[in-house]
């Protein structure tokens, strides 16, 4: 064995040569202190009568109104900007134009204004075809076993399901009179209880053995995963190529015949705050409170980009604003009570 | 409104880490554009690259949870969780390595916590239970081997696999490499200067030890990946001229090989950061890298010489009869 111990000389000037590329650089954007989701609806809700549109938004006014006073904005007056998410992804029905001015109008009656308004699709697939959803499946990191994990496993995850533990299961036979020994699920961050979650996140339908294209083409992805990028773009989290996944475009005065040919984030309100933001709120029926629990359970498993975050929170501290490091606490809900 | 968080950050107090060492497995080196893409291993985040004086290309950074044990020399094994960083580093298109990082902060926490704590600081591992940053330095870098230790090797090799699949490779490199692996520790210390050795052990494995501010960590490590580099470059040429003094008919192909693949690469100081410069030249001073590799090469070249010689004789030697 040989041992090398340099020892300090006298140390040459400063580099006179300077050359590093940096492949990807996060875009500074112009940010809100907090976006709102403003209720949501199924398609077929949005296809039936206007009075239960109407008395969602009459529900959620005064929420949006306290939403908008609370918002943490440290020097600065508080910037809210507000937004929709259309669920056309899994229905798809014909008349578009007729359902944005009826949920425009009615919105405009309970007194909430819509600054912003995107497609559950491009949460899959952008307008111009790019998978965005795929950004995300790439940017999950699976909880590593316990005592297990010595970072050898491949983190990329391909079943399509994303859990923040164990499942239940029969354990290891070792006497067949006892068959039925049952090992209870395990949640490896458990506080004494475990709340065992195991969330699908996508189902593929491709043959087996097709190339990716075709396996990207036919996958479909879940309400939460789909629900999990549009929080992430909100917070301005989601980029590529150091811009978000999602762009805005300004409102043309004309709604497409087809959902597919609308733009991914359409700024329906000229005079809005920006889209993005450093916190975002959703507000919507209780019936969402599962799929909610399941979008916070993929946040929680996502990797975001140092320069990304570092940047947002850069901003956040100019503004004095102090941000949670955990991502999925950047995001809250607030439940409407009673029924859709 | 404002608000703030309630405990202030922790600075890890020890740094680990692994390079593995490879030739990428294609005939011809690859051209800076086809290298950028082939490292651009997260979709939506390109690589970072350099040009002058040797093409380098770094992909952007991986991450991989980690529950498991570091090795002590007494006690019991520390739990860590949290998780590793590691990213490929693709050198004048032809030498490439996998890069392993995990910082590892002592005394934060005492169970394993939510997943997300661990995801609002990527690339640090915690350790539950108590343990000294010396003992950890120590004992990872002896590399015993057990179940549920460490394996940062591994981490990089995992990487360095991501490319067997490239498209832009064409699987047929001519020369007969191993994979080597160098492994690091530093003890992270802000009012200490940069003080530390290499060691070379007797199973081939460089390792190197650092007492280091933490803003020169990374310096540190591209020295690291510089070193793990150069060791390679230097085994593998030896290796060749060994292989060639071996195998009697095919010595001219080994050789040819070598020369081609290796010969013109040798450039420690290419990427060496400002600050390692001097711990750079005090090991050249001690350990001679540099000179092996020119004593090494100047052999392999009278080699070939020599055989070619032979070969023109030969030849002549057939028309004269």
């Amino acid at each position: 064995m040989v041992i090398y111990t340099p020892s300090r000389a006298g140390e040459p000037p400063e580099p006179v040569f300077r050359e590093h590329h940096r492949g990807t650089t996060a875009k500074e954007l112009s940010l809100s202190h907090l976006s709102v989701e403003v209720g949501h609806f199924y398609m077929e809700d949005l296809e039936n009568g206007e009075e239960p549109i109407l008395a969602q938004f009459e529900r959620l006014r005064p929420w949006l109104e306290a939403a908008k006073a609370s918002a943490a904005s440290g020097r600065s007056k508080p910037r809210v900007s507000t937004c929709y998410l259309i669920d056309d992804y899994f229905q798809s029905w014909p008349d578009a134009p007729e359902i944005m001015e009826k949920l425009l109008r009615l919105s405009r009656r309970a007194g909430v204004t819509i600054d912003y308004v995107a497609r559950e699709s491009a949460c899959a697939r952008r307008k111009d075809g790019f998978p965005v959803a795929e950004l995300l499946a790439t940017r999950l990191l699976e909880e590593p076993e316990p005592d297990q994990d010595t970072g050898a496993r491949p983190p990329a995850i391909t079943s399509g399901w994303l859990s923040n533990g164990r499942p239940a299961r029969e354990a290891t036979v070792l006497n067949t009179m006892e068959a039925h020994t049952w090992e209870a699920p395990l949640e490896y961050g458990k506080r004494n209880h475990s709340i065992y979650v195991d969330v699908e996140l996508w189902r593929d339908d491709a043959e087996p053995g097709a190339d990716r294209e075709d396996v990207l083409s036919r996958r479909q992805y879940s309400c939460p995963f789909l629900a999990a990028v549009w929080q992430l773009v909100r917070l301005g989290l989601l980029r590529k190529d150091g811009v978000p996944a999602l762009e805005v475009t300004d409102f043309d005065g004309e709604w497409k015949a087809e959902w597919s040919q609308f733009p991914d984030i359409i700024k329906v309100n000229p005079n809005a705050m920006p889209f993005y933001a450093y916190e975002s709120l959703s507000i919507m029926p209780q019936n969402f409170l599962p799929i909610e629990t399941a979008v916070r359970t993929i946040v929680d498993h996502f990797l975001y980009e140092q320069d990304v975050v570092a940047k947002l929170d850069g901003r956040a501290q100019q503004e004095n604003i102090a941000m949670p490091a955990i991502v999925s606490e950047r995001m809250s809900h607030h439940f409407l009570p009673g029924g859709k | 409104m404002t608000r703030s968080d309630a405990s202030p950050p922790h600075q890890p107090q020890v740094v680990l880490g692994a390079v593995t060492t490879g030739l990428l497995n294609t005939s011809e080196p690859l051209p800076l554009d086809a290298a950028r893409q082939a490292l651009a291993l997260v979709p939506g985040v390109r690589a970072d690259w350099r040009q002058y004086p040797v093409e380098q290309v770094v992909s952007p950074d991986l991450y991989f949870g980690l529950d498991c044990r570091l090795s002590v020399g007494s006690g019991s094994q520390p739990r860590i969780i949290g998780t590793a960083r590691a990213r490929a580093v693709l050198t004048a298109g032809h030498f490439l390595q996998g890069s392993a990082r995990v910082d590892v902060l002592l005394g934060a926490s005492k169970r394993r916590m939510p997943w997300s704590h661990y995801m609002a600081r990527t690339g640090v591992a915690e350790a539950i239970n108590k343990a000294h940053p010396a003992d950890i330095v120590t004992g990872f870098l002896q590399d015993r081997p057990g179940k549920s230790l460490l394996d940062l090797g591994n981490t990089g090799a995992h990487v360095m696999s991501l490319l067997e699949e490239a498209p832009q490779i064409d699987k047929q490199a001519r020369l007969k490499t191993q994979t080597h692996k160098l492994l690091w520790a530093a003890h992270i210390q802000d009012d200490v200067e940069l003080d530390g050795h290499v060691e070379a052990g007797d199973d081939g494995v460089f390792r190197v030890q650092m007492s280091t501010p933490s803003e020169l960590l990374p310096d540190f490590m591209e020295m690291c990946e510089i070193l793990a580099l150069h060791h390679w470059l230097l085994v593998a040429l030896k290796n060749a001229f060994d292989r060639s003094s071996r195998t009697g008919l095919s010595a001219e192909r080994e050789l040819d090989a070598a020369l081609s693949y290796l010969g013109h690469v040798w450039n420690p100081k290419a990427h060496l950061p400002h600050a390692m410069r001097w711990f750079w030249d005090a090991l050249e001073d001690a350990a001679q890298l540099s000179w092996e590799w020119q004593t090494t090469l100047t052999r392999v070249r009278d080699k070939v010489s020599l055989l070619t010689r032979k070969a023109i004789e030969e030849t002549l030697l057939k028309e004269v009869l």
